[in-house]
């Protein structure tokens, strides 16, 4: 079942891909095969493989852990991109750490303070020793 | 002999203190900077460039200093590869297959020592070919036309065949997704957008290291996480050294993969990861009988001697011709610039003590490398002794500002972790991520030349076929292709589909 | 001339009335390139310069904003950084080339306030030693026969600089540029392997990239895409305008600040850049970078980063690559 449902996404990207190369608008191309072959043939296959799949799928047990720990350690990594500017790497990096630490079955006054010690490591290592500049937040840290 | 003693010159540069102090600091260092997901050796040696040139160092020294450092990161990577199956760098993909079942079999330290001392072989072996062979081999590199490259990534293509495991058709699917990842961005032959929808981040193409850790840091982590799979235990003690028979064992795969490393760094466009994932694969097809991926040495061994052979081959035209043939060594291009030093085939007679001295340090370098870190593994290997608590959330934070500190760029981080996510999403279904990545690398090669191949041919096929090169390349291939088939034909029975 | 000098004393003046007035705090250089790119080496460098001369007090840092040449960092200043003060963003002719082609989004040239130009490379036309060609005409002679037979081969796309330089020349001849063979390298070290190894007839580069090889001799050089000759090695070398063929490319190192930075720290910045200009010290670091000099500040760069882009512009929509 998980088998055929890749092999229809797979239909749908190779078919998709080659939609894309197709609708390309190619002024000119500097050489005879331009830029619409490759992208065409790799859809092929992707489609085809797609297609050879979902006819013939083999088993595959769909096996999860404790997923809300993998979901929380996602939603902060995405979450994080968007704090950087606003409150800072520091702040940031050690929220992030945070509750990636609390997903990896830690305690959370351990986890806020191995959060806090290697958020300020890594900026010192990166922006002091480095010379990559990190983003400061409202505090000025 | 003219050889011999001009590298005596150079050792007499070398070896001052001032000099010597140098290249141990550029090694150390550079497996410092090297560790950090996501700092290669491009960054490092970009950002050490203008301190250099401030601190008013010789031309030589400075240089020295660079390549030690370029060294050094190459290494560095290994740490988190081999012990926690997390590569910071796209050359070392192919050194998580067998260095992380060896660390989770107890053995990251001994996986650490080998490790050194493929890359201590690789890059000795590759220093001694460019001392003696400099120029006719950068000459010889520059008549592989984009024919011979067309039939070169054919046959990696036909050894990543090698990779698949489980069923064929889902590795036809990894190799698929990562060629259509590769086809983002601006199109070089027609100035075309292709797969951008619009958004001016994607022009660039997707950026190689923002793949690598999608795919391995941020997946590993979240698979991590869930509980499902444990990382490694830390065990030291029995089995933690590294045997003398072992090194042995390993030597004639260590030899084949400084040849391949070797070759393709030379070679501009292909580098280190192109180089590592040939000489696995190669050693793959030639000596496996069921336990590569599952900690055996050679498997090791093999992409971390090609890795380093390859680093040192690529300054070969560098060095000879001017020419940059990596990301890195265009950095050091501009060094040489800086101090008004042309590069080129002048440099070994107008400034000898640069030219030679450097080839002098990159023996010593090498030397000091396998110094610094041999003792240093069991040490290394206690990394894992950190609780995972502290450890994974650590090396998460670590990989997203790595990839901020370059890009500066918050949408590079979600991409990064959307790569994640469906790099997660792949292993569950049982889609194989290293012929993925691997597709990725090779892509652009295959393309670029390919339609180079046909600009200089005005269509014609027949221009694939047209070197001695190209037609080796492509036995070798087809050989590549058929070694299954003539394995089972000895054995007397015929390949079931899923060996194909 | 004499105006474009008056206009920099006059620049330099009221820049020096005005430095009182403004002081940078945390200055910035922003380098629109990865680590170790041209970009970054203009940045990195620079600030260097300007803090070792003292023209600049606090230490200037230099932020990498990757992305399309130049394109994320136009944006990202647009959006976030529209009046700030403090900052410089690095330019160079490239960026003008995408910018004339809609590769920066909705901006265009009238949306920052450029400040000047602190050196320039020049485009140059590149043969093997043993090539057929001999000069200029000879290749267009080619051309005019067959286009196609004239292989062609740089670092940057179609529609980059590198294409620009020899699609200049097909038109100056009257030849359509689309009918060029043009061969994307991923680099111009990598296009200039392929010239010496015999791959490629052609390669439109940069003087600063072609010099050892031109001083080894490994390679002729048929022109120079620059106003008067250029200096040192390639003094013997004509100018494509010489040979009948106007064709200028002069690649310019520059710097522009945000659209709504005050007029003060405009000045301000102007008048930095032009004492740089006039410094000795920066000469020589110029010279080593393989920079030509190219003196062109405030108003006078305003202009001719319009007159650029616009002229891009021109061609791109001729041969169809922009609307």
């Amino acid at each position: 079942m998980i088998d055929r449902l890749v092999g229809l996404i797979c239909i749908l990207l190779g078919g998709g891909a080659i939609w894309h190369a197709q609708t390309l608008h190619v002024p000119f191309a500097a050489d005879p095969v331009g830029p619409r072959v490759f992208p065409t043939i790799i859809g092929a296959v992707l489609l085809l493989a797609g297609c050879v799949l979902a006819i013939r799928p083999g088993r595959v047990e769909l096996e999860f852990g404790t997923w809300p720990r993998a979901l929380a350690v996602l939603v902060a990594s995405l979450v994080y991109p968007l704090l950087l500017l606003p409150i800072g790497f520091i702040m940031a990096t050690a929220l992030l750490c945070f509750v990636a630490a609390l997903a990896f079955h830690a305690r959370p006054v351990p986890a806020a303070a191995s959060a806090i010690a290697t958020a300020v490591v890594f900026f010192l290592l990166l922006d002091k020793v480095l010379d990559l500049p990190l983003p400061r937040g409202p505090l000025g840290i | 002999m003219d050889a011999l003693s001009a590298l005596l010159t150079g050792f007499q540069v070398a070896l001052t203190p001032l000099n010597l102090a140098v290249a141990f600091a550029g090694v150390a260092l550079g497996t410092a900077i090297g560790a950090l997901p996501g700092i290669g050796p491009i960054n490092a040696v970009a950002l050490l460039l203008p301190l250099c040139f401030a601190l008013k160092l010789p031309p030589e020294t400075a240089l020295i200093l660079l390549a030690g450092l370029y060294y050094g990161s190459g290494y560095g990577g290994r740490i988190s590869s081999i012990l926690l199956n997390i590569p910071g760098d796209p050359g070392l993909v192919m050194t998580t297959l067998d260095g992380y079942p060896l660390a989770k079999a107890g053995r990251g330290a001994a996986a650490l020592a080998i490790s050194g001392i493929g890359s201590f072989v690789g890059g000795t072996s590759a220093v001694i070919l460019m001392t003696f062979l400099a120029v006719p081999l950068a000459r010889l590199a520059l008549s592989f036309g984009p024919a011979d490259y067309v039939a070169l990534m054919v046959l990696s293509f036909a050894l990543l065949g090698t990779m698949g495991e489980g069923k064929a058709v889902k590795t036809w699917i990894a190799v698929a997704l990562g060629l259509l990842l590769a086809m983002v961005g601006i199109d070089g032959g027609s100035g075309v957008e292709r797969f951008t929808f619009g958004s001016l981040e994607l022009l660039g193409g997707i950026d190689f290291t923002s793949l690598t850790i999608g795919l391995f840091a941020v997946a590993e982590i979240l698979v991590l996480a869930e509980g499902m799979v444990s990382g490694v235990v830390s065990r030291t003690g029995d089995g933690a050294r590294l045997s003398l028979k072992e090194i042995r064992y390993c030597m004639p795969a260590m030899l084949r993969a400084t040849g391949i490393g070797f070759f393709l760094g030379v070679l501009p466009g292909t580098g280190a990861s192109v180089a590592s994932a040939m000489a696995y694969t190669a050693e793959k097809r030639i000596s496996d009988k069921g336990t590569f991926g599952k900690g055996d040495m050679r498997g090791l061994a093999a992409p971390e001697t090609a890795d380093n052979a390859a680093q040192t081959a690529s300054m070969v035209p560098m060095l000879a011709l001017g020419i940059p043939g990596s990301g890195t060594t265009a950095v050091m291009l501009g060094a040489f610039m800086m101090y008004s030093i042309t590069p080129g085939p002048l440099l070994f007679t107008q400034r000898p003590e640069v030219a030679w001295g450097l080839i002098a340090s990159m023996y010593i370098g090498n030397l000091m490398l396998l110094v610094l870190n041999l003792p240093l593994v069991g040490l290394f290997a206690r990394l894992l002794l950190v609780p995972a608590w502290i450890l994974y959330p650590g090396i998460l934070a670590l990989s997203y500002a790595g990839v901020y500190a370059v890009s500066n760029s918050a949408f590079e981080l979600i991409i990064t972790t959307a790569i994640g996510v469906i790099a997660y999403v792949l292993r569950k279904v049982g889609i194989p991520l290293i012929p993925l990545l691997l597709a990725f690398v090779l892509a652009r090669l295959l393309e670029d030349n390919f339609r180079r191949a046909l600009s200089l041919s005005d269509g014609g096929y027949e221009i694939l076929f047209s070197t001695p090169t190209s037609i080796i390349l492509w036995v070798l291939a087809l050989l590549a292709i058929a070694w299954p088939f003539v394995g089972q034909l000895q054995r007397g029975r015929a390949p079931t589909p899923s060996e194909i | 001339m004499r105006t474009s000098i008056a206009i920099c004393c006059a620049v330099m003046l009221s820049a020096a009335a005005q430095a009182q007035q403004f002081q940078p705090q945390n200055p910035e250089c922003i380098a629109p390139a990865a680590p170790g790119g041209g970009f970054d080496l203009t940045c990195r460098l620079t600030s260097r310069m300007l803090n070792e001369t003292g023209l600049v007090g606090p230490s200037i840092r230099t932020t990498n904003l990757p992305g399309g040449i130049g394109a994320i960092a136009y944006n990202n200043i647009q959006a976030q950084r529209a009046a700030d003060p403090n900052v410089i963003v690095a330019v160079s002719t490239g960026s003008w080339v995408n910018l004339a082609q809609g590769k920066f989004g909705r901006f265009n040239e009238s949306d920052v306030r450029w400040l000047g130009a602190i050196g320039a490379d020049y485009g140059v036309l590149a043969v093997r030693k043993d090539s057929r060609f001999k000069s200029l005409g000879d290749v267009v002679d080619a051309l005019k026969k067959d286009p196609a037979s004239v292989k062609v081969g740089a670092g940057g796309t179609v529609g980059s600089q590198d294409w620009m330089k020899p699609a200049l020349v097909l038109k100056a001849a009257g030849v359509d540029p689309r009918k060029m063979r043009y061969l994307s390298y991923e680099g111009g070290g990598e296009a200039i392997g392929a010239l010496i190894g015999g791959h490629i007839d052609l390669f439109p580069g940069d003087a600063s990239e072609v010099r050892g090889q031109l001083e080894a001799g490994e390679i002729r050089l048929l022109a120079t895409f620059s106003d008067k000759r250029l200096p040192g090695a390639f003094a013997e070398v004509p100018t494509a305008k010489e040979q009948g063929y106007d064709v200028q490319w002069p690649i310019v190192r520059g710097f522009y600040a945000p659209p709504k930075a005050p007029e003060a720290s405009y000045a301000y910045w102007t008048g930095i850049l032009a004492k740089l200009n006039a410094d000795p010290r920066w000469q020589k670091a110029r010279t080593e970078q393989g920079l030509f000099e190219f003196d062109m500040i405030g108003p006078d760069f305003d202009a001719f980063a319009k007159k650029r882009t616009a002229d891009f512009r021109a061609l791109a929509i001729e041969v169809g690559l922009a609307k």
